[in-house]
């Protein structure tokens, strides 16, 4: 139960709130009482009642294995997704939602998976933080027949229309492996993200992720460790770029006293103007001071 | 010199002389007229009042005027049997701001014997934070709140939440337990309930009577039965077989029999099976090769391989690999930079980059920092802020963000969290279960910590 803002009411509301609630609490009480009878779900988190579902819809598989009921089967299975896509709509976190989705359109034997995934990519230009739906496209890629590798365009049209978007940026991840073919490329994309908006955390997680891979060699290190120097004199107290700026130092430099010394003004600057992590830097800071 | 535009003029006919008899008439007069309005109304800052009041006349050697004997008796009632703390009135609760006068007016009257002042020195020291400050936790209010809320059976939120009734149970027996209060919950009938929860045919245990199994409920149930030293009023050997049953081949486990898998079921599993001392009875290397498959770029981990991390299922993750002593497989330093960056300008955490704080993940990332060896590095006082502004000072329990509706879930981690940051108040909390602490050492569980 999340962001429901408390509203002060008078008492008189509220003695009429609480009625209103007894009564809608009674109907529940009898909805409940008749759906556990027969079963049917009024809050797309009541599991049992998607277990139940999926009992009848075993039993509806199971008895129209002949060719001329696989009609009737296919309207069964397409309302229940009708249904589902209502729940979402109403919570589009719902996990038991989601899941029952998934589950219907695998035992349906002519799903139409391309139509589930066109509808994905819909829902994510619309809402491109839910997590389910990237899960449920990672699951619905498998069944079109798509690779992981095929979904770069997918990715890198997400993250032009919107650099702030961890959600992206993470799926980027998880792609394909860094080669000396596309690691420039990786370069670019990032260092565009970063210049357009340095203040913004989701690229600095992606660049840390890709300096840690052998396959960025010292070149690549130094340039960027230029383009961070340059784009400090504009933004002298962005605390993402003193961070990156010391991963640089600590891989390239960590051997040169006057880089260390660098590296441990930067920390002390952290630790003045990001006060909610300085316990951080100071653990950074004290290393590189007994290791030097 | 600095101009000031907000200020007053003195009339002409402003009183120039100080007028000592008045203020005594005025102050003796306030005290007595118990049925004035004015005070009526102000019997929430009575106390103070009084210190008001009776300092003003000694200083003006009229203290005399007060009926001292009645004065000392009402303080001696507002003292708090609990805590040892002073209320402004009878019936109201303990506070600080209270206490301070009760004592300025026993000094004045030299009469401090009249009170216990080991239970005063008491009140005040459960008062300190670990960061030397002193903040208002609204202890007794939130015991209020969840025992009313378990209670109120017709209430419409209660009634409606019947699908996830014996995790609401866990969320607020462990928050009453972490402030000392057990007592004040039915223990047989909340035992009894969950013997009546466990499904005949699989071992697993349901939200709710006539509801299905699952591996949620089934942890929660372990859990609070742990916490009460009942365990052997459920058959806990069927409780594993359930456990084992959710166990898939490529070493993940399922919520219940209709395949959803999920790292917050790996969690589950080896919770329940390591409180009843038997995680022998799954393929722990093959659980720990699926939660390891879960790992991101970040460091972090998400519901399944590839994706997104989460706090809520780093803490999974954690509380898993704490539990199996596997720690090894993480990534340290990138994950717990991770996690320390979750903490906003308001000093509340989210549990994604990019996203609004909420009390609940004040419990996800401080327990995964804590079992990481690296709460400090976020500013817990500042995250204390954030907590505390998310009480209800009306009805008790906390809120996801200060101004919501409270609720027993965001009322257990708001209290655990505060419990991780140190509190003379609350309880230890295990990091890794999320139980009272006392209650893990009492089954000699073991759990890793970096």
């Amino acid at each position: 139960m999340h962001g429901r803002l408390k509203v002060r009411t008078t008492e008189e509301q509220q003695l009429l709130k609480r009625k209103e609630q007894q009564k809608k609490l009674i109907a529940y009480r009898m909805g409940m009482k008749q759906i556990l009878d027969s079963r049917k779900p009024v809050n797309p988190d009541i599991y049992t009642l998607w277990n139940y579902r999926k009992e009848v819809a075993l039993l509806e598989i199971n008895s129209n294995i002949n060719i001329e009921e696989t009609e009737k089967l296919s309207n069964f299975l397409e309302n229940e997704l009708k249904l589902t896509e209502q729940c979402l709509l109403a919570n589009p976190k719902s996990y038991s939602s989601w899941h029952h989705r998934y589950w219907i359109l695998e035992h349906n034997p002519e799903a139409n998976w391309k139509k589930e995934f066109d509808l994905c990519t819909k829902y994510l230009t619309m809402d491109d933080r839910n997590f389910h739906c990237w899960d449920f496209r990672r699951l619905v890629l498998n069944k079109v027949g798509i690779t992981l590798g095929d979904e770069i365009k997918f990715s890198t049209d997400r993250i032009n229309i919107n650099f702030s978007n961890y959600s992206s940026w993470h799926y980027r991840s998880t792609l394909k492996a860094l080669t000396e073919e596309c690691v420039e490329d990786e370069l670019t994309i990032v260092k565009s993200a970063l210049f357009t908006d340095p203040a913004d955390s989701s690229a600095w997680f992606y660049l840390r992720w890709i300096l840690s891979d052998p396959i960025v060699n010292t070149e690549h290190k130094e340039d960027l460790l230029d383009n961070l120097n340059q784009l400090l004199e504009i933004e002298p107290d962005c605390r993402w770029i003193l961070i990156a700026k010391c991963w640089l130092i600590q891989d390239l430099h960590a051997d040169k006293s006057n880089y260390v010394k660098e590296q441990i003004d930067c920390y002390r600057k952290l630790e003045e103007i990001d006060l909610l992590r300085k316990g951080h830097y100071s653990d950074k800071l004290n290393k590189l001071l007994s290791a030097n | 010199m600095s101009l000031y535009t907000k200020d007053i003029t003195l009339s002409a006919d402003s009183p120039k002389e100080l007028l000592l008899e008045k203020h005594v008439e005025f102050i003796t007069k306030y005290g007595k007229s118990e049925d004035d309005y004015e005070f009526g109304m102000t019997d929430y800052l009575r106390i103070s009042g009084m210190y008001w009041g009776l300092t003003a006349l000694e200083l003006v050697d009229k203290l005399q005027t007060l009926p001292q004997a009645e004065v000392v008796l009402f303080i001696k009632k507002c003292q708090d049997e609990d805590t040892g703390g002073i209320s402004a009135c009878i019936n109201h609760d303990p506070h600080l701001l209270h206490t301070l006068s009760a004592v300025q007016i026993l000094c004045t009257y030299d009469q401090l014997d009249k009170i216990n002042t080991d239970r005063v020195v008491d009140y005040v020291v459960s008062l300190q934070q670990p960061d030397g400050s002193f903040t208002e936790l609204l202890l007794e209010k939130h015991v209020e709140f969840i025992t009313k809320y378990g209670k109120s059976e017709d209430d419409y939120e209660f009634g409606m939440t019947d699908y996830l009734r014996i995790s609401g149970m866990y969320w607020g027996l462990t928050a009453l337990e972490l402030v000392d209060k057990l007592q004040t919950l039915p223990q047989a009938e909340v035992v009894l309930f969950i013997k009546k929860c466990q499904d005949e045919d699989t071992g697993g245990i349901s939200a709710c009577i006539n509801h299905d199994p699952h591996l949620l409920h089934t942890l929660s149930a372990v859990q609070i039965l742990c916490t009460y030293d009942q365990l052997d009023k459920i058959n806990t050997d069927r409780v594993v077989d359930y456990v084992v049953s959710l166990q898939q081949p490529d070493g993940s486990f399922t919520g219940d029999k209709w395949g959803e898998v999920d790292t917050r079921f790996s969690f589950c599993a080896v919770a329940t099976l390591a409180l009843l001392n038997r995680l022998d009875a799954i393929d722990v290397e093959k659980a720990v090769a699926f939660v390891e498959s879960c790992k991101n770029f970040d460091g972090g981990f998400g519901s399944r391989p590839l994706s997104e991390s989460h706090a809520g299922l780093i803490y999974c993750c954690l509380g898993f690999l704490s539990i199996t002593n596997r720690l090894d497989i993480v990534n340290r330093e990138a994950l717990a930079w991770w996690l320390c960056e979750r903490q906003l300008p308001s000093g509340g955490l989210n549990g994604r980059p990019e996203k609004l704080p909420d009390v609940c993940y004040s419990w996800w990332v401080l327990s995964s920092l804590t079992i990481l060896g690296r709460l400090h590095w976020i500013n817990a006082s500042a995250l204390k802020s954030f907590i505390l502004a998310c009480q209800d000072v009306e009805t008790g329990g906390f809120s996801d963000r200060p101004g919501d509706i409270p609720d027993p879930y965001h009322t257990l981690f708001g209290l655990a969290a505060l419990s991780l940051l140190g509190s003379n108040c609350i309880k230890p909390v295990n990091p890794t279960f999320c139980m009272p602490q006392h209650v893990i050492d009492r089954l000699k569980i073991k759990y890793q910590l970096l």
